[in-house]
């Protein structure tokens, strides 16, 4: 692992009784990256992501955050990180400040002017003591990532968090991304089947395919090695990786 | 120890929060005075001797640990343990840095702190209304005593907790956990009913514990003899819960 890495994950195995899954992924998070995990639906993204945030066990393979193992110490692993895994899910008859309050108790050392703070930073300030159950989809996943953030966490692991949104809420909540990437210097992990979305807002692309990484790299390196878009690249990659061209795990040259 | 005094609270401020659990505490609350039109008319209207007003407040817990209090805990095991997994919610819960030993622990004292509020809920609210009966004079009599079997019901509802929560561990939906939570308690009480001798090792016999701790004398014995195979039947169904939830994936 290497010094600048926050989420490690080596080997990663995991297979449900549908034989669905993920084999032997392997791949780096380093500190100020915004890494975008790729690929179709049904890949293994989501599972990837549920066991990088301890939602789901793996039958092999390990997941470090910040250099404490996520199977082994939870508590310590999980400390700077945020999550929020495909859609928020938010206790829908309480306020979006209960809902964040709740989350805030788990941090003891946070002031409690940080709810404030992360309804100011999502835009949600004006209906904070609305019940969620009332939110449009694009208000929930706003206070999800609310909530992810409440911890002033160093990593955030987002899984499509664009997922169901309309353009405006999508275009936000890029905004959103790389604002908190630039001015707050987060690092995030996040999933998207949508090529444009990784392409506007990630430096580092991991593309997976039925459950293995077929590339990765910076986005310049994957962009300059194929030149082309990132979209005609990867619909080479998945053609070639159908047509058995290419065989295991691939990695892009350059590991910015 | 902190984190989980902290997740403990959270459990029951969204305990608190629904409107539900308000309105069964009402429910709790008023069946006491609710009992009274009945115990006036057996004694009025009949004039068949009814329940003696220092009794009404035992004879009211003897209903309540029969049906009442184990229903209100499947309802409220089933929305803390199958509804946040059904509904997804529980993932906000498990994917901060808290110990999912700790996230069970604390939804199980939260279900104790709710059940012991009930309890106490339903024992000031019989004793007043035991001032309300025509012999209302005696009401006081035997307050202490009363106090206590109050606070002895609490074991077996306690365990009845911790079972109620294994079961809702393996559904997604509060409904179908509660339903099978009712059946299970009313297939235990009726076997108990009809094989009495075979089931003095289940834990639902013994929800009328509380009547041996009224009376001068105690029966240590046999006390010691059901404390001990309540507690163990709470330490199974914790363990055995808590194993299951640190597996789940969700």
């Amino acid at each position: 692992m290497s010094e600048a890495a926050v989420l490690d994950i080596q080997g990663l195995t995991k297979r449900y009784r549908n034989n669905r899954g993920v084999s032997e992924v392997t791949l780096q998070v380093n500190r100020g990256d915004v890494y975008g995990f790729f690929g179709p639906n049904g890949a293994g993204k989501s599972t990837v992501m549920k066991i990088a945030a301890g939602l789901v066990r793996a039958d092999r393979g390990s997941v470090r955050l910040f250099g404490a193992d996520v199977a082994e110490d939870y508590e310590r692993a999980m400390r700077r990180v945020g999550v929020l895994i495909e859609k928020a899910e938010a206790f829908e008859y309480m306020s979006a400040y209960k809902n964040l309050e709740l989350a805030a108790r788990l941090y003891p050392e946070l002031p409690r002017t940080r709810i404030d703070e992360v309804l100011e930073l999502t835009g949600l300030s004006a209906s904070k003591r609305e019940k969620v159950g009332h939110f449009s989809l694009g208000m929930k996943q706003r206070l999800g990532i609310a909530s992810a953030l409440i911890g002033r966490p160093e990593l955030l692991i987002l899984d499509e968090p664009t997922n169901g949104l309309d353009i405006e809420a999508t275009v936000d909540l890029r905004e959103l991304i790389g604002r908190l990437a630039s001015e707050e210097r987060i690092t995030f992990f996040l999933s998207s089947h949508l090529i444009s979305e990784m392409e506007s807002i990630c430096n580092r692309i991991g593309i997976i395919q039925e459950g293995r990484i077929i590339r990765e790299g910076s986005l310049t390196s994957l962009k300059q090695a194929s030149g082309q878009s990132l979209e005609s690249y990867y619909i080479s990659q998945i053609r070639s990786e159908r047509g058995g061209e290419t065989n295991g795990t691939a990695q892009a040259d350059d590991r910015q | 120890m902190e984190l989980l005094k902290r997740t403990t609270v959270n459990e029951l401020a969204k305990l608190y929060a629904r409107k539900k659990t308000i309105w069964l505490l009402a429910v709790a609350l008023i069946l006491p005075f609710a009992g009274l039109p009945a115990v006036r008319q057996l004694q009025d209207g009949l004039g068949v001797a009814g329940v003696a007003s220092d009794q009404y407040a035992v004879t009211i817990l003897n209903v309540m640990t029969l049906f009442v209090l184990p229903l209100l805990i499947f309802m409220t095991a089933s929305d803390m343990v199958s509804g946040e997994i059904g509904d997804k919610t529980i993932r906000s819960v498990l994917s901060r840095p808290v110990n999912r030993s700790k996230i069970y622990a604390a939804k199980l004292f939260a279900l104790f702190v709710h059940t012991a509020g009930l309890l106490l809920l339903v024992f000031v609210a019989s004793e007043a209304a035991a001032f309300m009966l025509p012999d209302a004079g005696k009401a006081a009599g035997g307050l202490a005593e009363t106090a206590v079997a109050y606070a002895a019901s609490a074991l077996p509802l306690f365990v009845l907790c911790t079972a109620a929560a294994w079961v809702a561990l393996g559904f997604k939906n509060a409904s179908g956990a509660l339903t099978v939570c009712i059946l299970l308690y009313a297939a235990a009480k009726g076997l108990a009913l009809v094989f009495p001798d075979y089931m003095v090792f289940s834990p639902v016999t013994y929800m009328n514990w509380h009547q041996l701790w009224l009376g001068g004398s105690l029966p240590a014995g046999r006390l010691f003899a059901i404390f001990s195979l309540l507690l163990g039947c709470g330490m199974v169904f914790y363990t055995t819960g808590y194993y299951v939830f640190d597996k789940k994936e969700v």
